[in-house]
């Protein structure tokens, strides 16, 4: 007799909690990708503790390794620089608790706790990693998680192929409504809106520029964005990305007028855009997370269509959430537009009154001689292009106050960001309105997917000016190195200063199936950020509502009944419930033929007996029965008897003879 | 759960209009219960939050995930509902204790289809839990209790349960096997009163029943242990070891009579006649039992005493 146990208080055995182990560490090693390793040194602790209890020390661990443990926590979250409260210092802390909690798993409630608490970090493990890969990762956690379930339900039974096997049938059997769910679930706005919602560091374009501080640019291949036109897109040459605009110079720096910090200071609500003027393109952008507010936009914009987007006074589009995630919008742009009328111009114009003094004297001298405002931009391009200036992604500091003059006259090395900077300081010495452009310039064109690819080394700062009543794109890179702007990056670095290209990028160039699988992989990605990530449930509901009509709630109940109904059949089917009546073999079918008119087989009567009965009731069909049952008789006890066509035919025609 | 008393009656009775109990019970979609559990609510929780982190961090992907636990507790019904499915208990044996002593059932579980149906759970508060795993093939359970008073001890109303394979529900059947166990009555000890029914003694008939101390019977050659006041010392002369032999002799056929025992209550005499029932059996002398209504030919051994304590334990029973 044995006491009763409730279920939740059991003891696990060993072998299940080996498993238990194992599905901790699929859980936490692809998370030491995104946060601090320390996280590691804990997982080892956890581990030396585990294997203890795995070897036979039934123990929970004793309260000073408990403390020790959240304290080596705690510890390295601070000396991580987790320090303010964001959602990476919260999933650290979450992971922490995953780890320390498994120290005192010993009972089926707390495995079963495990298994729950590791379904849930594979959500937040999506938050961080949504590509395709992530989503595998994301299938082997849930896998691992549920065969903890299994494994601490199936206690003393448990076995490992058996379990996978089971793990793997739940799963796929859940697969349906799991797509279903995810069509037509309406995308609900976020319910509340959750602060520091920073995950990994920011991408992109920043709101300030300080081109003197900067000794070598970062070459990352990693995309930016992807951007698919609708129609044809435009030549090469006009791939100007713009992102922010950097009008408030101290000097130095170069910042953007609405910045993150300043978030609620800007305008709200539709502001004049600029008209279309000439050739239109309609396009949409799918942009990679960048944990900031900008968007990025073929020059000139003209709209932007997207969830919570919206257009800012000083050409820039923003939302105001940063991305977090990846991000669709529509937008349309032109060749050239008409401006609204600039309101900030004399904002535009402001310097500060002290520094580059000489770069400020030689702009002043060289207005006066141009005579006009074009023929001075004309001249000073003409001058980077005359000059020994260098284009060079690893340029010197510039640390002076007067860092400006330095480049202009001393270093005259430097990347786009500073011959903009100097342009545009120049343009503001003689008393035209300018501002810095950041944004990308280029792109690959992915011929299987039909979209450009930009990426953040192509990464890239221009100018405009406000000269004949609108803004006018100047890009003094064009003057110092024309190839930047004509080729594709990497074409026009592998041909200039190769070794400026990065790795990542050089490699595999030539090889021509290598350069293949990069484009097939960019493209489904971007298949995946369109049809996966982006996904409306409008989508799904709009091509069944071309096709039914207009859907109401009871279409829609009665179509989820039908689904599940359907559904639960097959899985009924599948697990062997339900069994499908089947045909019997032969000869057996022929004989029920013959029962079926002639009257029921008595009990423990043979073929022979029964036909020889049937041959002395129905004495007409006496040899029609006979060679029935000579056949039936063979087909039945002569293990030699195969059954091919001839024979089912022949057996068939006897029947018949008989059924007559 | 415990329900209140009434509501408890009525869905006992419920319960067993039913399931009806029988020698055997398939078990099929009338007689499955399939619910949720605790832990499984636990689960719909969860792929709530997962929804809300889907909704709120606009994550496309964590609505899958969502929806993927929902449905692994739809898709999880399924498979704990087959284990029980099908399944057939069939009553086996029961056994015959004395009264206070634990008394043990045995079933067969088998299955028309070889089919893996995980560890099973029989539970029932007089024996806490039970488990089994069943592979296929027919598996024997043995259920056992305590018994307290004599008479019919029938395998009480259980519950067979599965979780298996990952305790999102539970799937359970209250089964009510036709199975009875019996209790004889526990010994106590009572002088038996002649009887007038009682042959008069034919001497002739009686024999030896047993080694006693009472009439010498025979010289028998030593053996390690004899006492040595029984030594025979005239042929100790002899050099022979050779021992006294005594017998007691008794009466032929001791019948254990109901009426022998006047004057008590009806348990307490069916305790006396077990009392000296054993006592014969330890004496290893034949007996023989009178009950109204039912006599048992007088004959030594386990069988015949177990016989014998059967009809006590029946005793007042419909037959």
């Amino acid at each position: 007799m044995t006491q009763y146990v409730p279920i939740m208080h059991r003891v696990m055995p060993l072998p299940v909690l080996w498993v238990l182990l194992l599905v901790q560490g699929v859980m936490v090693v692809p998370f030491l990708f995104y946060l601090p390793l320390w996280l590691g040194v804990v997982f080892v602790l956890v581990l030396v503790w585990r294997w203890r209890v795995t070897h036979g020390d039934m123990r929970k661990a004793p309260r000073s390794l408990i403390i020790l443990a959240i304290l080596v926590g705690i510890g390295g979250l601070l000396l991580s620089g987790l320090r303010a409260y964001n959602l990476d210092s919260a999933v650290a802390l979450c992971v922490l608790g995953y780890l320390l909690k498994s120290l005192e798993v010993m009972r089926r409630r707390d495995g079963i706790f495990q298994a729950y608490l590791g379904y849930f970090l594979t959500g937040i493990f999506l938050l961080y990693n949504y590509t395709p890969v992530g989503a595998l990762v994301a299938i082997v956690m849930v896998l691992a998680n549920t065969l903890a379930l299994h494994a601490v339900t199936a206690d003393q039974t448990f076995r490992w192929k058996r379990g996978t096997k089971l793990s793997l049938a739940l799963m796929v059997a859940a697969v349906p409504i799991m797509v279903a769910g995810f069509l037509f679930f309406p995308r609900l706005p976020p319910l509340w809106s959750i602060p520091n919602d920073e995950r990994g560091a920011q991408t992109g374009m920043s709101d300030e520029v300080d081109p003197g501080s900067v000794a070598s640019l970062a070459q990352s291949t990693e995309p930016a964005f992807r951007v698919q036109f609708e129609g044809d897109p435009p030549p090469r040459q006009q791939w100007y990305w713009r992102g922010t605009t950097l009008g408030d110079f101290d000097g130095r720096v170069w910042r953007a007028r609405f910045r993150d910090r300043n978030r609620f200071q800007w305008p709200r609500g539709q502001l004049p855009l600029a008209q279309p003027g000439a050739e239109r393109f309609d396009y949409s952008v799918v942009l990679e997370a960048t944990q900031q507010h900008w968007l990025y936009f073929l020059d000139w914009p003209t709209q932007v269509r997207g969830q919570d987007a919206y257009v800012l006074p000083d050409g820039r589009a923003a939302r105001r959430n940063s991305l977090s995630q990846t991000y669709r919008y529509e937008a349309q742009s032109a060749e050239a537009v008409n401006w609204p009328n600039e309101t900030a111009l004399q904002w535009y114009q402001r310097l500060p009154e002290q520094g580059n003094e000489a770069l400020r004297q030689w702009g002043l001298e060289l207005r006066q001689t141009a005579g006009s405002d074009v023929a001075y931009i004309d001249a000073i391009l003409n001058h980077i292009r005359t000059e020994p200036f260098r284009y060079t992604l690893q340029p010197p500091l510039y640390p002076s106050a007067d860092s400006l003059s330095d480049f202009w006259f001393d270093g005259r090395l430097g990347f786009c960001s500073h011959y903009a900077s100097a342009v545009a300081y120049l343009a503001r010495v003689a008393g035209i309105p300018s501002r810095l452009v950041g944004g990308y310039l280029g792109g690959t064109y992915n011929q299987s997917g039909d979209f450009i690819q930009v990426r953040q080394m192509e990464a890239h700062a221009w100018v405009e000016l406000w000269l004949n009543g609108q803004w006018q794109r100047v890009d003094p890179t064009a003057a110092v190195a024309p190839g930047r702007i004509d080729l594709n990056l990497d074409d026009w670095l592998s041909e200039d200063n190769p070794s400026d290209l990065p790795f990542g990028a050089r490699f595999g160039r030539n090889l021509g199936p290598f350069n293949d699988l990069r484009f097939w992989w960019d493209s489904v990605q971007y298949q995946w950020q369109v049809s996966i990530l982006n996904y409306q449930q409008s989508n799904a509901l709009g091509l069944l509502e071309a096709r039914f009509g207009r859907i109401n709630p009871w279409h829609a109940a009665a179509a989820m009944a039908v689904f599940l109904g359907v559904l639960g059949l097959l899985m009924a089917w599948f697990t062997g419930l339900l069994q499908l009546p089947r045909r019997q073999p032969e000869p057996w079918a022929s004989l029920r033929r013959v029962e079926r008119q002639y009257g029921d087989r008595h009990a423990g009567e043979t073929v022979s007996d029964f036909m020889a009965r049937l041959a002395y009731e129905h004495p007409a069909q006496r040899e029609a029965l006979a060679r029935l049952a000579q056949l039936i008789d063979t087909l039945a006890y002569d293990p030699q008897a195969t059954l091919d066509a001839s024979r089912r035919r022949d057996l068939k025609q006897r029947v018949e003879a008989c059924l007559k | 759960m415990r329900w209140p008393a009434p509501l408890q009656r009525r869905l006992d009775a419920w319960v067993s209009r039913r399931l009806p109990p029988g020698r055997q019970v398939a078990l099929n979609q009338s007689r499955i219960f399939i619910v949720p559990t605790r832990q499984g609510l636990l689960m719909l929780g969860l792929a709530l939050v997962v929804l809300l982190l889907a909704i709120n961090f606009e994550s496309s992907l964590n609505y899958a995930l969502g929806f993927w636990l929902v449905a692994m507790l739809w898709a999880a019904v399924h498979l704990t509902y087959r284990n029980l499915s099908g399944l057939v208990v069939q009553a086996e044996t029961a056994g015959l204790v004395e009264a206070g002593e634990n008394v043990s059932y045995s079933l067969m579980l088998s299955s028309p289809r070889t089919r893996y149906r995980g560890p099973l759970e029989f539970r029932h508060e007089d024996w806490g839990q039970v488990g089994v795993e069943m592979d296929g093939r027919d598996t024997q359970v043995t259920l056992s209790r305590s018994t307290s008073q004599r008479g019919r001890q029938p395998l009480p109303r259980f519950r067979l349960e599965s979780r298996y394979p990952f305790g999102l529900v539970v799937a359970w059947s209250h089964i009510k096997m036709d199975l009875d166990a019996w209790a004889y009555p526990e010994p106590v000890e009572q002088p038996l009163q002649p009887v007038g029914t009682e042959p008069e003694g034919d001497v002739s008939n009686d024999h030896f029943v047993q080694t006693g101390t009472e009439d010498f019977h025979s010289l028998r050659e030593y053996q390690s242990g004899d006492s040595v006041h029984r030594m025979h010392w005239p042929s100790f002369s002899r050099d022979e070891l050779v021992v006294k032999h005594f017998v007691d002799y008794q009466a032929a056929d001791q019948w254990l009579d109901w009426h022998a025992l006047p004057g008590l209550a009806v348990e307490l005499r069916l305790s006396a006649l077990a009392w000296h029932m054993l006592r014969c059996q330890q004496q290893d002398r034949p007996f023989g039992l009178r009950l109204p209504g039912l006599e048992i030919e007088p004959d030594k051994g386990q069988r015949h005493l177990e016989r014998c304590r059967r009809a006590l334990a029946e005793f007042g029973e419909l037959r």
